[in-house]
C-alpha cells in the first residue's frame, strides 16, 4: 500500500526528529548569556520578566505546563483555558488592542510577528519600547525550541525539559499504539466551503502521521489546499476528519486526557450531520456512512504541549481494536 | 444571421460545454468513460463523482450563468449603461450581509440556513432600493435608482467589514470565502430549487423584449412610442433583482459574466431583446460552464475560485471582440 508506506516514513521522520537537539542557528548565545528568538532577535536572560503577556496560543499553553501561568497578566480571544478566563482578554493574537497592552506594562511579549494593519505589531511595541519575543510555531522542531528558549528567559529551565520528555513521551505512545495496522486514508476538513485540507509539511499533516491516518492529499504541493470535491470522493477516505472551533464557549468538542482518552464526551456534534446535510460532502463514501470523526480544532491547530494528546486520541479512534468506533 | 439559427448555435454550444463540463474534471477518467455513466454504465466510484458532484455543479453553473447574463442584459438596458453588471444594485451587497450575519449568529455549518439568510438579505437590499429610488422623486429615474443601489451597497459593505472585525477566525475565512462564491455548494435539490426561482424571473425578461428595445432610443420616445414606461421599469428591475438574489444565495458572488456575455453578444449579433435575452442566457449559461471546468481542473486535484477563471476567460475574450468591433 503505496499511501501507507509514505505515512510510516512521514510519522518515522517527525518522530526522529523529536529527538534532534534544539540548537537555534547561527547566533553565539553564550557569550552574552542571550536567547535568540525565531527572527534572531537577542533576548538577555538576566533581565527579571515576571509580567508576561503571550499573543500566541501554543506558547500561552506551553507557559501554563512550564509553570508559568501566574506571570500571565493577560490573554487572547482564543485561550479559553478556565485557569486564564478571569484574565483581561486583549483581542484578536493578530491585531491586538495596542493600548491595553502597554496599559499592562509587560515585561515580555510573545507575539507572531505577521503583518496586521499597517505597521506589525512588533514595530508598534519597539515604538513604545515593550521587549517581544518573535515565535513562529508551524511544527513540533518550533515549539521545541521555543518552550527550550521560554524555559530560559523564565528561569525555568528544567521544567521545560521536562515538559519536552513528556510530549515525546507521549508522541511515542501514540505511534506505538497502533503499531502492526496499515495506516487508515482519511481527509481533514479545515473547511466545507469550498472544501480545504491539509498538504504535507504541515503540523497537522504530521500530527495525522503519528496518529496512524494517511492523508490522502499528502500529494499535494500546498500547505492549506482547496481541492476539488470530486477528488475528495475519488481518493475515497476511510474518515473524514473535521475540526470543531468553539473558542470562548462551553467546548462542544470531546476533551480527552494526555493518553487520548475522553474524559468528557462534549454535546453531540453538529459537524457530522452539517457534512452530510452539504452538497457534495454527502457524496463521499465515508460521510454516508457516517464515518465522520471531530476533534477539537485548537489540540490539531496548535503545536503545543497537547499535540501528543491529539495524536493519541485520533489514533483510537482510527485502530480502536475490536471496538467499534464511538460516535 | 436568423433569429433560430443564433439559437440553435448557442444551444449547441451550451449542450457541448455541458458534455465537456460532465466529461472533465479532478478525478481520473477518461471521456468514453463518462460517457459510459451517462448511458447508464460505469463503476460506483465513476458514477458518484459524475452523477453525484459533477452532474450538479454543471446544472447550477447553468442556472447562474444564464440568469446572471440576462439580469446583466436587462439592466444595461434599462439603466442604459454599458457598465452595469448584475449586481450594481446592491443585490449581493445584501445577500452577503445576509449570509454573513447568518454565519456569525452561529449557522456558518447549516447550508440551507446561510442560503436562506443570503435569500432574506438581497430582498431585503431590492425592497430598500427601490423605496429609495421612488422616495426621490415621482417616477422611478434610473440615474437615482443607480445611485440608490451603490450607496445601498456601500452601506452593506460597510456593516459587513464592521461585522468582520468581530469575528473570530474561523467565521471570517468562511464569510470571505462565500463572499468570493463557489459553485462547489452544489446539489440536484439546490439546482431544482434554483431553477424554480429563477424561471419566472427569466420569463418575465423576455416578456419585456419588445419594450426594452424601444427604451434604447431614451425614455420619452418609448412613452410616445406606448411602452408603460414606470410599469416596464418596475417589472424589469424587480425579475432581473430577483433572478440575481436567487443565484447570490445559492453561489455567492461571480463575477463578469452578467457584464460581459450581453456586451459580446450584442456585437456579433445586435441589440434587439427578443434574441439578446434568450442568447444571453444560452451565451451566459455556456460560458460558466466552461469557466467552472477550468477553474475545477486547470490545477487539480486544487481548485480555483470560479469568480477568478472568469475574468480571466472573460477580460481578454471582450477585448479582443472591442478591438474588432471597433475596426
Amino acid at each position: 500500500m503505496r499511501r501507507g508506506a509514505a505515512s510510516l516514513a512521514a510519522a518515522g521522520v517527525f518522530l526522529a526528529s523529536l529527538g534532534a537537539g534544539c540548537a537555534p542557528g547561527g547566533v553565539d548565545e553564550d557569550a552574552v548569556d542571550a536567547v535568540a528568538d525565531d527572527l534572531g532577535r537577542l533576548h538577555d536572560v538576566a533581565r527579571p520578566r515576571s509580567r508576561i503577556v503571550s499573543l500566541v496560543p501554543s506558547a500561552t499553553e506551553t507557559l501554563v505546563e512550564i509553570g508559568a501561568g501566574d506571570r500571565l497578566i493577560a490573554r487572547t480571544r482564543y485561550d479559553a483555558q478556565p485557569e486564564l478566563a478571569s484574565l483581561p482578554s486583549l483581542g484578536d493574537p493578530l491585531n491586538p488592542s495596542i493600548e491595553a497592552l502597554v496599559e499592562f506594562a509587560p515585561e515580555l511579549v510573545v507575539l507572531w510577528p505577521a503583518r496586521g494593519h499597517g505597521a506589525s505589531v512588533g514595530e508598534r511595541l519597539d515604538a513604545l519600547g515593550v521587549p517581544w519575543y518573535g515565535a513562529l510555531v508551524h511544527s513540533v522542531g518550533d515549539f521545541r525550541r521555543l518552550t527550550a528558549n521560554l524555559g530560559r528567559l523564565l528561569r525555568l529551565e528544567r521544567a521545560a525539559d521536562s515538559l519536552l520528555a513528556v510530549v515525546a513521551a507521549d508522541l511515542h505512545a501514540a505511534a506505538d499504539s497502533w503499531t502492526g495496522r496499515d495506516p487508515v486514508p482519511v481527509v481533514y476538513v479545515v473547511q466545507q466551503d469550498p472544501p480545504t485540507t491539509v498538504g504535507p509539511g504541515t503540523f497537522v499533516d504530521s500530527i495525522l502521521a503519528v496518529a496512524g491516518a494517511a492523508n490522502v492529499f499528502r500529494d499535494v504541493g500546498s500547505a492549506w489546499p482547496q481541492v476539488s470535491m470530486e477528488q475528495v470522493v475519488w481518493r475515497d477516505p476511510e474518515y473524514v476528519i473535521v475540526p470543531v472551533q468553539e473558542y470562548g464557549t462551553p467546548p462542544v468538542q470531546p476533551s480527552v486526557d494526555r493518553s487520548g482518552t475522553l474524559v468528557a464526551p462534549g454535546t453531540p456534534d453538529p459537524s457530522a450531520s452539517a457534512l452530510a446535510a452539504a452538497p457534495g460532502w454527502r457524496a463521499v463514501p465515508a460521510v454516508a456512512a457516517g464515518r465522520v470523526i471531530s476533534v477539537d480544532a485548537s489540540l490539531f491547530g496548535r503545536p503545543g504541549p497537547r499535540m501528543g494528546a491529539a495524536a493519541a486520541y485520533l489514533a483510537k479512534r482510527l485502530h480502536a481494536r475490536g471496538e467499534p468506533p464511538d460516535g | 444571421m436568423s433569429r433560430v439559427r443564433i439559437f440553435l448555435l448557442l444551444a449547441g454550444l451550451l449542450v457541448g460545454a455541458a458534455f465537456v463540463g460532465l466529461a472533465t474534471g479532478a478525478a481520473p477518467m477518461g471521456w468514453a468513460e463518462a460517457l459510459d455513466v451517462l448511458l447508464g454504465g460505469g463503476d460506483e466510484r465513476q458514477r458518484t463523482v459524475i452523477l453525484d458532484v459533477r452532474l450538479p455543479r454543471v446544472l447550477l453553473a447553468l442556472l447562474v450563468g444564464g440568469a446572471l447574463a440576462v439580469a446583466g442584459a436587462v439592466f444595461q438596458a434599462l439603466l442604459r449603461n454599458p457598465l452595469a453588471d448584475p449586481y450594481i444594485l446592491g443585490v449581493s451587497g445584501g445577500a452577503a450581509l445576509g449570509a454573513v450575519a447568518t454565519m456569525l449568529a452561529g449557522f456558518a455549518s447549516s447550508h440551507w440556513g446561510v442560503a436562506t439568510g443570503a435569500l432574506a438579505g438581497a430582498l431585503l437590499a431590492i425592497v430598500l432600493v427601490l423605496r429609495l429610488a421612488t422616495a426621490a422623486g415621482p417616477t422611478l429615474d434610473s440615474r437615482v435608482l443607480l445611485l440608490a443601489g451603490v450607496i445601498a451597497g456601500a452601506f452593506f459593505n460597510a456593516v459587513i467589514l464592521l461585522m468582520l472585525t468581530a469575528a473570530d477566525a474561523q467565521s471570517f475565512r468562511s464569510a470571505v470565502f462565500w463572499m468570493m462564491g463557489s459553485l462547489s455548494r452544489a446539489g440536484p435539490v439546490e439546482a431544482g430549487a434554483l431553477a424554480l426561482l429563477l424561471a419566472p424571473c427569466l420569463i418575465a425578461a423576455w416578456a419585456l423584449a419588445r419594450p426594452l428595445d424601444l427604451f434604447a432610443a431614451g425614455e420619452e420616445t418609448a412613452t410616445y412610442l406606448g411602452v408603460p414606461v414606470e410599469r416596464v421599469k418596475q417589472v424589469g428591475y424587480l425579475a432581473a433583482s430577483l433572478a440575481v438574489a436567487a443565484t447570490v444565495s445559492m453561489v455567492g458572488i461571480i463575477g463578469f459574466v452578467g457584464l460581459i456575455v450581453p456586451h459580446a453578444l450584442r456585437m456579433a449579433w445586435g441589440g434587439a431583446h427578443r434574441v439578446l435575452v434568450p442568447a444571453s442566457f444560452l451565451g451566459g449559461a455556456a460560458f460558466l460552464v466552461l469557466a467552472d471546468t477550468a477553474a475545477r481542473t486547470a490545477a487539480a486535484p486544487q481548485e480555483l475560485p470560479t469568480g477568478v477563471v472568469t475574468a480571466l476567460i472573460g477580460v481578454p475574450l471582450f477585448a479582443v471582440l472591442l478591438v474588432r468591433s471597433g475596426k
